[in-house]
């Protein structure tokens, strides 16, 4: 087993003030390094992929490894989030996780067709959470 | 005013009743006044109405306000003859198809007959005529008005009636469509409430985790008791919305019925409901499960409901014990759920398909008293019935019929392996 040196970078896409909080103590609990950012609704995901408007300076806002995204968001939902992460070429395009709070096949495998990775109802539990990081860490030292 | 009163008996007289009963008109025209009381005696045998002319003008001037059965026409009169009054009368496109028959006294030319019958003449009279022959073909143009007109009633009367249902298409369209905004409305209405209404519920429960987690050393006893209620009362009231919504979407789901194996469909329910349960349940499935004829997500709830009550309504430190298995019922399948749970006063068999309705000593146990009601909502929604053979402390045997597979289907698609 190789040790992860470097902490995943995370972005996280949630407008709930509540949910990022328990997010981030589910992160905390998972026993492995990890940096996040968190932005609140669709447009800013879009904005700190793209490096566009306040997200500009790329050093303060470093690509992420993985993105977790809420589906039910202000301005520009989920699903448009991804539909618009596939549409622009020049985009990057981390493995998304969707978070949402209902189990809805229909939302899950509508998340699914538009690449989502993983469909995780909400709260993600801290064993959740180091299974899909410890993959996509897994992934990127491979691709290292 | 008074002159508006004067065409209504007109009116009333212009079309061939189709009643026997009722007269028609026959319309007799000769210049001779003799000929035509004699006519009009042999016909009035008839017991029709006829009306006689003298000439051509005076025939066109009743074309105007009556419809003829049959006209008998003379051919050799003065001024406008037989056939000018003829081609006068087929000019207008109401008489086109009213019969005339020639009356003619003289010894008629094969060219003259020709040209009465390019003019429309049906048939031809010699004189003098001989009253049988004339009452004959008279009655055959009568009761010839009367079965066209038969046809022609019932042809507006399907007319008529294909409008209406035209028209009632309409209706149905369109509340049709009112029905799918409804759903529609519907649908983004509960998906608003299973999202927005469950969220402060989520937070509640989380923020009791993190006060049992961080603080629940410095509270005591009574202190954790009342963050355990109150994560049980967050947990009981998002089951509820859980269920309520389940049952809002087995009310209005679209149903169509398909070819379903009840294994795969009980063993994923099985592990589904077993991840975290401190006491798993032993659920016994018969291997000879027939397919049934129904859909598969009002059948998933039904069986997940009847399932989660059997391993949930059982004794305090009873392992509960599920037996399913279907028999086939002449077009039916019925299948059977059986527990050995606290089982059910059979006063109560009639409620607890019920929305809300908790029986005997259920308030024990958790539940929303929502289960059964999906389970009946989706079973009769798949056009089978359900129902329960239980006594107290006896446990209980759900059943549930549903049509079984028809047989075309089942030489067509295999049954899975």
């Amino acid at each position: 087993m190789t040790a992860v040196e470097q902490p995943i970078r995370i972005l996280l896409v949630e407008d709930s003030s509540d949910d990022v909080f328990f997010f981030r103590r589910a992160i905390q609990k998972c026993g492995l390094s990890a940096v996040m950012s968190v932005v609140m609704d669709g447009v800013e995901a879009i904005d700190y992929l793209l490096h566009q408007g306040k997200f500009g300076d790329q050093a303060a806002h470093p690509p992420p490894d993985i993105m977790f995204l809420d589906l039910k968001l202000p301005h520009v939902n989920g699903f448009e989030v991804l539909e618009r992460m596939k549409q622009h070429a020049e985009c990057p395009s981390p493995p998304v996780v969707v978070l949402t709070s209902s189990s809805h096949p229909e939302d899950q495998e509508r998340a699914e067709a538009l690449g989502a990775l993983l469909f995780l109802t909400k709260p993600p539990t801290p064993e959740q959470l180091r299974q899909v990081l410890q993959k996509v860490s897994f992934d990127s030292t491979l691709n290292l | 005013m008074h002159e508006t009163t004067i065409p209504e008996p007109v009116k009333a007289e212009k079309r061939i009743p189709a009643n026997p009963k009722e007269v028609v008109n026959i319309l007799l025209v000769d210049d001779q006044p003799g000929k035509l009381l004699a006519h009009e005696a042999i016909l009035s045998e008839l017991g029709q109405r006829i009306i006689k002319a003298r000439n051509g003008v005076e025939a066109l001037g009743h074309l105007l306000r009556y419809d003829f059965a049959v006209i008998l026409l003379d051919v050799n009169m003065p001024n406008m003859d037989g056939f000018e009054t003829a081609s006068l009368i087929r000019q207008r496109p109401r008489f086109e198809k009213t019969p005339i028959i020639f009356i003619t006294g003289y010894n008629t030319t094969d060219l003259d007959r020709l040209k009465g019958y390019e003019l429309g003449a049906v048939d031809y009279l010699f004189l003098p005529v001989v009253p049988q022959v004339l009452k004959a073909k008279v009655t055959v143009f009568v009761e010839l008005a009367r079965q066209t007109q038969i046809i022609k009633t019932q042809a507006e009367d399907l007319a008529a009636h294909n409008r209406r249902q035209g028209e009632q298409l309409e209706v149905i369209q369109k509340l049709n469509e009112d029905l799918k905004d409804a759903n529609t409305e519907l649908e983004a209405f509960s998906y608003t409430v299973s999202h927005d209404l469950r969220a402060p519920l989520r937070s509640i429960t989380g923020y009791v985790n993190v006060l049992l987690e961080d603080y629940g050393p410095q509270l005591d006893d009574a202190g954790r008791g009342h963050l355990l209620a109150l994560d049980r009362a967050a947990k009981r009231m998002d089951a509820l919305t859980r269920d309520l919504l389940a049952y809002g979407r087995v009310a209005r789901e679209a149903v169509t019925l398909d070819r379903v194996s009840l294994r795969p469909l009980l063993e994923a329910i099985i592990s589904l409901n077993s991840v975290g349960n401190k006491h798993p349940a032993k659920i016994h499935i018969a291997p000879d499960l027939q397919d049934v004829w129904g859909h598969h997500f009002l059948l998933e709830q039904s069986l997940n409901n009847l399932i989660d009550n059997a391993t949930k309504f059982v004794s305090p430190g009873k392992t509960p014990e599920i037996h399913i298995r279907t028999e086939p019922r002449d077009g039916w399948v019925r299948l059977w759920i059986e527990d050995n749970g606290i089982g059910i006063d059979a006063s109560y068999h009639h409620k607890i398909f019920g929305m809300f309705e908790r029986v005997g000593d259920l308030h024990k146990y958790d539940g929303t008293g929502i289960g059964l009601a999906i389970v009946h909502r989706a079973v009769q929604r798949m056009g089978g019935a359900c129902g329960v053979e239980s006594a107290t402390g006896l446990g209980s045997r759900f059943w549930v019929d549903l049509p079984s597979v028809p047989n075309a289907q089942e030489t067509k698609t295999p049954a899975k392996p």
